[in-house]
């Protein structure tokens, strides 16, 4: 799991395009990236997204564009669960500090 | 008692003495900001000098065990008691005296302690935050009764009234922490002024309400 300080750095690139998910919501995951991604796309971020995998994941670049675009999904996927990025998100809520 | 593990490894998480208690609480007050760099530093700072374990270490912890960890600490060293002393809002002036410097701090609960009682920084870095604090109130309390006291015996303390030509005993304004009650919003001096006609007046004898920071 990441540190504090990365932690922040990829959440400020995701902030803004988290969808609200309730704790009983069943999610399409192609459906949750896609509305990750879109939101990016339409703000003209669609870098970010690569970034955030990036950051989260510790692979590069390279290894990232030479991947099918399902096994990055799928990584993304994982590292938002398993960075517990969610939580992160209640947390900042609660310290008001974004 | 709750451990804090921090990379397999446990911690006890107890109560600070005073001395430590201080310089946490210092710590804890850095967290309030609104730049995510120095609420990183302040948050790694906290529990790195809570555990003993260089900042460096707790840099590359995992964020949920950083957030748990000061969350803990927080928890367990935070007074029991409610004290009007830690109630009154803070002073809107926050600018540093001149002879200010880092960890002063602790050196006046020291200083007041010390001087109060007759004890030795040991026993005084030894104290429980709830004690301490506790007399601490009571000395600034005795303190301000005191002078009062000495305030009540001297000429200035009844100015005299052109108008109703007497002299009207004027008390000593106390600290705020001793006039300050959650439930008046506002001070009498604060109220919005306003001028009405004297044809609008009401007749007769005016009732005024008690002054909240005044003692009567």
């Amino acid at each position: 799991m990441l540190p504090i300080r990365k932690m922040f750095r990829v959440y400020m690139l995701l902030k803004d395009h988290l969808p609200e998910i309730g704790k009983e919501d069943t999610v399409d995951m192609l459906d949750f990236v896609g509305t990750i991604i879109d939101s990016m796309n339409r703000v003209g971020k669609s870098a970010d997204f690569t970034t955030v995998v990036i950051e989260m994941s510790g692979k590069e670049l390279s290894e990232i564009q030479n991947m099918p675009v399902e096994k990055v999904i799928g990584l993304f996927v994982s590292n938002l669960i398993e960075n517990k990025v969610f939580e992160f998100r209640m947390f900042v809520n609660q310290i008001d500090l974004v | 008692m709750e451990n804090i593990s921090i990379r397999d490894k446990e911690y006890p998480c107890i109560r600070c003495k005073l001395r430590r208690w201080i310089k946490l609480e210092v710590l804890r007050r850095t967290l309030n900001t609104k730049s995510i760099t120095k609420y990183c530093d302040a948050l790694i700072a906290y529990v790195s000098f809570y555990l003993e374990v260089p900042a460096i270490e707790i840099e590359e912890i995992p964020w949920t065990d950083l957030v748990d960890a000061y969350s803990k600490i927080s928890s367990v060293n935070t007074p029991n008691l409610d004290l009007p002393l830690y109630k009154a809002p803070a002073s809107k002036n926050n600018k540093k005296e001149i002879w200010d410097y880092d960890g002063r701090t602790w050196f006046i609960w020291l200083h007041e302690l010390a001087h109060a009682y007759g004890w030795s920084i040991e026993y005084v870095a030894e104290l429980d935050v709830d004690d301490a604090a506790s007399l601490l109130q009571e000395i600034y309390t005795q303190e301000q009764l005191d002078k009062e006291f000495v305030w009540s015996t001297t000429e200035i303390a009844y100015p005299y009234n052109e108008t109703s030509k007497t002299s009207d005993f004027h008390p000593l304004s106390r600290p705020d922490w001793m006039t300050y009650d959650p439930n008046i919003i506002k001070k009498v001096e604060d109220l919005q002024h306003t001028k009405i006609l004297k044809s609008l007046l009401p007749m007769g004898m005016v009732v005024r309400q008690e002054r909240p920071d005044v003692a009567h």
